[in-house]
């Protein structure tokens, strides 16, 4: 056996913690909530809350539904990567929560004035496409294939919400519907492929 | 004329490690830093009491460390392969890879 073959083994049980859907549906949940109860409101400044909330979210489906089911294991590569994995995860959420803070706040000002979200010219392909490559980045750096159409599709809704088909807020709400339908299916597969330990197992 | 003795090329393989649920165990641990009983029963599909007494075994031989810590006052039982481990698991795979070179055709 090579050491190859050994990181082949570490990639393929690393990959089995990513087919849990929570990246998905925790992206679609915070899209979802970004595009229907806070885009276009009176509080929309608070969307940058959003990411944090989801991080927060994560940690707890890991605890609840990941780890019972394949257990905690802590990953050589993961470690030796921590600290960059860190540092790129705590940029990402904090241009998120810009991105989407400046979002929310131009779309409250506009819900104010009663006019169209933005006046700047593009303005919605710029914002919509700096949320694209956010969701872009964690696709590559969390190896989710199953991000990739998602990023497609908001693409397209995005130049849609450019050239006036819709707003950027419904945009972000019909990506995070379909996010949330892909996470919610790998989560069932994940649940049904992954019964529950016993009660003390799950424990120990 | 001195007489060539033929030495079998498994015989020196360490018997801690040779056994396939111990094997599984040791390849498992192998590839994470450390990880909990759930994610080994997983990994080898062994019940809870088979598991229990190979991982006995490893750890009487040195190759396993059990590390108890507490997750927000909840007890978590935290195993990985000692520096001995590691090597043994090394040592193992190159005496493995030898005697399988070493096989005739």
């Amino acid at each position: 056996m090579k050491d190859t073959d050994l990181d082949r083994l570490e990639g393929k049980v690393y990959r089995e913690y990513n087919r849990d859907g929570a990246l998905e549906f925790l992206i679609g949940i915070g899209f979802v909530l970004a595009g229907a109860f806070v885009l276009g409101s009176r509080h929309g400044s608070f969307v940058g809350l959003v990411p944090i909330f989801i991080v927060l979210l994560s940690r707890a489906w890991k605890k609840r539904i990941t780890y019972p089911r394949l257990g905690y294991a802590e990953f050589t590569a993961a470690r030796q990567a921590g600290k960059k994995r860190l540092l790129v995860l705590v940029l990402l959420t904090i241009a998120a929560v810009i991105i989407l803070g400046v979002i929310g706040h131009l779309a409250a000002k506009a819900t104010f004035a009663d006019k169209d979200l933005m006046d700047l010219p593009h303005a919605n392909l710029v914002l919509g496409g700096l949320l694209v490559l956010f969701v872009l980045a964690i696709a590559v750096f969390r190896k989710a294939s199953a991000l990739y159409p998602v990023v497609v599709v908001f693409l397209v809704l995005v130049v849609l919400s450019d050239q006036g088909y819709l707003r950027l807020n419904e945009a972000i709400l019909w990506t995070g519907l379909l996010s949330l339908l892909i996470g919610t299916v790998k989560l069932i597969r994940f649940v049904h492929a992954h019964p529950r330990m016993d009660g003390d197992a799950a424990r120990e | 004329m001195s007489e060539q003795r033929v030495r079998v090329p498994v015989a020196d393989l360490d018997p801690v490690i040779h056994a396939p649920a111990r094997l599984a165990i040791v390849t498992a641990l192998f590839v994470v830093e450390r990880a909990d009983f759930v994610f080994l029963q997983r990994q080898t599909e062994l019940t809870r009491g088979n598991l229990s007494s190979h991982l006995s075994k490893l750890e009487d031989a040195g190759y396993l460390a059990v590390e108890k810590t507490f997750v927000r006052r909840v007890p978590r039982t935290l195993l990985r392969l000692t520096s001995a481990g590691r090597e043994a698991f090394r040592k193992y795979r190159d005496q493995m890879q030898q005697a399988l070179k070493d096989l005739p055709d």
